[in-house]
């Protein structure tokens, strides 16, 4: 990875180039689990924005007096207590949000792409840039999950649910209101196909602008 | 300073700071949370004690008491039961009752019952881990028409495919029958346990029965 990057470059990096889903494949649990609806998929990236965006920056101011052989046990305390944040946030202000995403809230204390880049990038560099890799790695992996998110969900139910709080929703019948659904799609096996057809995608676009 | 030291006092530190804020941050969210769910029990009573004499599933109707059920429950055995009131006396009950194993895990549904003939007023699907689609159509209205407004006796409250009235959901036989299971828990605390409801003392803020 080269170290010079401009500012842009920093954040088009992880949106495109390292895109934390479609090209790193880290984070693939919570990527695939939670993706049924493009709400869902939204709150997810966004919910693990927020600690990304938390553990990078801490990561990256503290990296001077964290001694190299707890650094580890160190960055998961620092994960884990955004993530307990983000937890209690959800809880308090967007429970319906809290409820569909269950278990996998918590869950993100393991998410790879976190620890991955306290790890890889944050630990070895300033603070400023840290939050720029942070910004461009959490806006690709939302903007992964969203899109597969809302694929899913416009095949499998012919919704787009953009917003969901108490009974204030914005959701768009995108295929009218008669449409079927294909059952497929919102369960496990349409993340996997969904996601292989991103990935297939991206790529074939990757050639050709080559 | 060596090395071991700085280790344990860096780890020590952060991990206090840690255990501070997010002690701070849970004063904070602690009674919006607890809010949200006190507010979602009452939605979900509300849902299951209608203000109807034969309601419908798919209809909302206002509600059929004027206490608040959520600080006026009770434990049979190890179940909780809200009661709801008009006045003094208690028109209906909702049973938080637990089916028989599902197809994944078990489901918890609130079961409305009125007090007086044990009619079913309402059912609404707490917590289910049941394959999308198929098992979870048993949150669906349509599903819950064909029992919701039954007495205990109008019908055989068994699936069609056990010589009952209920039609189960196609594919998801295992889920209609646990969801049963749990209107039948209910039905039985509502005829065995008629006037404990009515005697026992509520449950005092914050407290649970066990095995909740």
């Amino acid at each position: 990875m080269a170290s010079k990057e401009t500012t842009l470059g920093e954040i088009a990096k992880g949106l495109w180039r390292d895109n934390p889903v479609l090209v790193l494949l880290l984070g693939l649990c919570p990527t695939l689990a939670v993706t049924n609806s493009a709400y869902n998929g939204l709150g997810m990236g966004v919910a693990t924005a927020f600690v990304l965006l938390g553990s990078n920056t801490l990561v990256s101011t503290l990296k001077s007096i964290i001694p190299k052989s707890v650094r580890i046990p160190v960055y998961i305390v620092v994960i884990a207590t955004f993530v307990t944040i983000v937890d209690m946030l959800l809880k308090a202000y967007m429970y319906e949000l809290s409820q569909s995403l269950g278990l996998f809230v918590p869950l993100i204390v393991v998410n790879c792409v976190i620890l991955g880049r306290a790890e890889a990038f944050a630990s070895k560099n300033s603070i400023g840039r840290s939050v720029l890799d942070a910004l461009g790695m959490s806006l690709g992996f939302t903007l992964a999950l969203f899109t597969l998110g809302a694929i899913r969900e416009i095949i499998g139910s012919g919704t787009l649910t953009l917003f969901q709080l108490g009974e204030t929703e914005v959701k768009f019948f995108v295929l009218g209101h008669n449409y079927p659904g294909i059952l497929v799609m919102i369960l496990p096996p349409g993340a996997f196909l969904t996601l292989g057809f991103m990935l297939a995608g991206k790529n074939a676009i990757q050639k050709r602008m080559k | 300073m060596p090395e071991s030291v700085k280790m344990i006092l860096v780890l020590t530190l952060i991990s206090g700071a840690a255990g501070l804020g997010l002690s701070a941050m849970n004063d904070l969210t602690k009674p919006l949370a607890e809010e949200n769910d006190r507010l979602f029990t009452l939605s979900s009573i509300n849902t299951v004690m209608p203000e109807a004499q034969t309601p419908d599933a798919c209809e909302s109707y206002e509600p059929a008491f004027d206490n608040s059920p959520d600080q006026d429950a009770v434990c049979v055995g190890n179940t909780i039961v809200y009661r709801g009131r008009k006045g003094d006396e208690i028109t209906g009950i909702a049973v938080k009752a637990i089916g028989d194993e599902a197809y994944s895990g078990t489901i918890t549904v609130l079961v409305g019952l009125r007090m007086n003939d044990g009619v079913l007023t309402g059912l609404k699907v707490l917590k289910h881990a049941e394959t999308p689609g198929l098992g979870s159509l048993m949150t669906k209205c349509e599903f819950q028409q064909q029992m919701v407004g039954k007495g205990v006796t109008d019908i055989n409250w068994t699936v069609v495919k056990d010589g009952g009235d209920i039609s189960q959901l196609s594919g998801a036989t295992i889920s209609s029958r646990s969801m049963l299971s749990a209107i039948h828990k209910a039905q039985a605390i509502w005829k065995d346990h008629k006037d404990e409801i009515q005697n026992d003392e509520a449950l005092a803020q914050g407290e649970v029965c066990d095995g909740q």
